[in-house]
């Protein structure tokens, strides 16, 4: 338990560390990794590091970085079969883009803790072996638990894995359309990220906003429960750091994310806002204090008006069309338990 | 503490007085004002104290560069808790319950006056502004990406650092060490609370400031009070809510009168009486 703990803690904030590592080739080799006929958009582009790679690279960022251990080989063989790369590509194709948008998968900065990220230098979303490898820790855990404590609604494994996965990938998409269309944000960035990551399932009707709502909220769930949300006197330094220490008793709460239970709550909300019926249970289950849940409702409009002001106009509504016909989850990644 | 690092001036400044006979014509102003009687007579002080001040009128003249498509109230009532609960549309309200609960506050935590006066000026101004947000969020229909509070927050903080250091000293100052005074603590469903903790947004306001003046607040990640994790992201976070504001409400900023608006000395520090 300890070190999962560790490492779930870890994954929160790893995601900054390898943004600013540099792209090993000029951005020439592009490539379209066999994206489905009628899903391909010009402005999001899978980037090849090596011939034939479909973007799934065999190494970390660093020019000099090691083929990864064949333990990631394997994992990185499930991705390709299941298409993740690509699905995304498709999935995101309405999006009109001023400027090309590259998705790869990497071992990224090579440690254990990297976590998916947008790059705005490059323009990049890199999703990390790493955190796949920890998502796939995490949703057996979580459903162990859930099946002992019986702690949260119902969930499966894999609608865990694919809800947590999915959630994390739409919170840094988030970031990348913020930058990308020039959105003006004037709430918090992280917490607006979160909200994307919330609404956009919220638009591809019950199964899969639940898969992703589920995922996201067990995450932070947990993590709250582990005991990560700030307190008073928690030391956030390391003190054997040479850098200046903080020395305030509130330190822990000058993180720029919201606490892992305010990123519950939020995410909770605007489904329970946008979708009363479909999360009815989890307000139910007291997932959400009543409290919060009356004003809910607003909370779900003020995204959507915000949404329609700044990203819809980008969208290509005739493409929408088929991206929403299509089925996105595998019937195991909605399963409910 | 924030204010023994940043604010010498404070220690030997004194009551601050609001220049409410500023240069610009406030019945330009599309900004409408009102100090509500409380029927509280313990509140009735204050209500007095605000009204000789003419904090509202300063407020308003303050704003009229600003052309909205109709009018914002700001006003000073009595609320029945520190915050409303039902806002009235197109108004912002500050709750004299709410400065006296910062009078309180301020008043366990310092016996010194002068930084008492400050703390309460600069919380005034960050109440006012913060409120006042909310309504321009609402009048002009702007998109709000993330939390609405936080969001006014940080769009207050950012106003507080564009009139020069004088006023962003008294308002970033006086709302930091109140956040940082504050007496909750935040544990398990608290978080659900659609606002943001006192010690979250003391770093959100902190975090505009260090970025909008290195000079003045340069020293807070030596001293300890910015963790350098956060501080590396200020200059970010300062040019999205700036960038933010250039796009949907600069455009409702009459140029000319923000001009004037910016020459105009603000907050006039007096001798202690």
């Amino acid at each position: 338990m300890n070190r999962e703990d560790i490492r779930m803690k870890s994954i929160l904030h790893a995601a900054v560390l390898v943004a600013a590592m540099f792209l090993p080739a000029a951005l020439t080799n592009w490539a379209f990794a066999q994206v489905a006929p009628g899903f391909s958009n010009s402005k999001i582009v899978l980037y090849e590091k090596e011939k034939g790679d479909r973007g799934y690279w065999r190494t970390g960022l660093a020019s000099d970085s090691k083929q990864i251990s064949p333990e990631r080989m394997a994992l990185r063989e499930r991705m390709m079969k299941r298409r993740v790369l690509e699905q995304y590509a498709e999935f995101l194709s309405p999006l009109r883009l001023p400027y090309t948008l590259l998705m790869i998968a990497s071992d990224c900065s090579g440690s254990e803790w990297d976590s998916p990220y947008y790059d705005p230098d490059n323009h990049l979303i890199n999703m990390c072996y790493s955190f796949i490898a920890e998502a796939e820790k995490s949703a057996d855990l979580l459903v162990q638990l859930q099946n002992t404590q019986k702690l949260w609604t119902p969930v499966s494994r894999d609608q865990l894995f694919a809800g947590l996965f999915a959630s994390v990938l739409l919170h840094e998409t988030g970031h990348a359309i913020f930058d990308l269309l020039n959105v003006p944000v004037f709430g918090r960035e992280e917490d607006a990220a979160d909200f994307m990551a919330a609404f956009i399932p919220l638009q591809f009707g019950t199964e899969t906003a639940r898969t992703v709502i589920k995922g996201f909220a067990y995450y932070w769930a947990y993590s709250a429960a582990q005991g990560q949300d700030p307190k008073l006197g928690t030391p956030r330094v390391n003190p054997n750091s040479p850098e200046p220490q903080c020395r305030l008793s509130f330190c822990s709460f000058s993180d720029e994310h919201g606490s892992a239970s305010q990123r519950m709550y939020n995410v909770i909300c605007l489904a329970y806002g946008g979708d009363p019926v479909t999360f009815k249970d989890f307000v139910d289950a007291g997932w959400l204090p009543q409290q919060r849940a009356q004003d809910c409702t607003r909370e779900y409009q003020l995204l959507s008006a915000a949404f329609n002001k700044t990203v819809l106009p980008f969208i290509d509504q005739e493409q929408m069309k088929k991206v929403r016909a299509r089925t996105w989850f595998t019937a195991e990644e909605t399963k409910e338990k | 503490m924030l204010s023994r690092y940043t604010t010498h001036s404070l220690i030997t400044a004194a009551v601050l007085m609001w220049s409410a006979a500023s240069q610009a014509p406030a019945q330009q102003s599309q900004v409408q004002v009102a100090y509500d009687a409380p029927t509280n007579a313990q509140l009735q002080p204050i209500y007095q104290r605000l009204k000789q001040r003419a904090v509202l009128e300063e407020m308003q003249v303050f704003l009229t560069p600003l052309h909205l498509p109709r009018p914002l109230t700001i006003k000073t009532a009595q609320c029945g808790a520190t915050t409303l609960q039902q806002r009235p549309a197109d108004t912002a309200t500050v709750c004299y319950e709410m400065i006296a609960a910062i009078e309180r506050l301020v008043s366990q935590r310092t016996s010194d006056r002068n930084l008492a006066q400050s703390v309460i000026i600069g919380a005034f101004i960050q109440t006012a502004l913060h409120e006042t947000s909310r309504a321009i969020f609402e009048i002009l229909d702007v998109p709000i990406w993330g939390r609405e509070r936080d969001a006014a927050d940080r769009l207050a903080a950012l106003i507080m650092t564009q009139f020069g250091e004088d006023v962003s000293r008294t308002a970033i100052t006086g709302t930091a060490d109140l956040f940082m005074w504050s007496d909750k603590t935040w544990t398990g469903s608290d978080f659900s609370d659609t606002g943001s903790p006192d010690y979250q947004r003391f770093f959100n306001y902190v975090c505009i400031a260090y970025a909008a003046a290195p000079l003045q607040f340069g020293d807070m990640v030596d001293r300890g009070i910015l963790p350098k994790r956060r501080a590396e992201r200020c200059q970010g976070e300062y040019d999205q809510i700036r960038r933010a504001f250039d796009l949907r409400i600069m455009p409702y900023v009459d140029p000319d009168l923000l001009i004037k608006a910016r020459a105009t000395p603000w907050l006039n520090w007096a001798p202690p009486k």
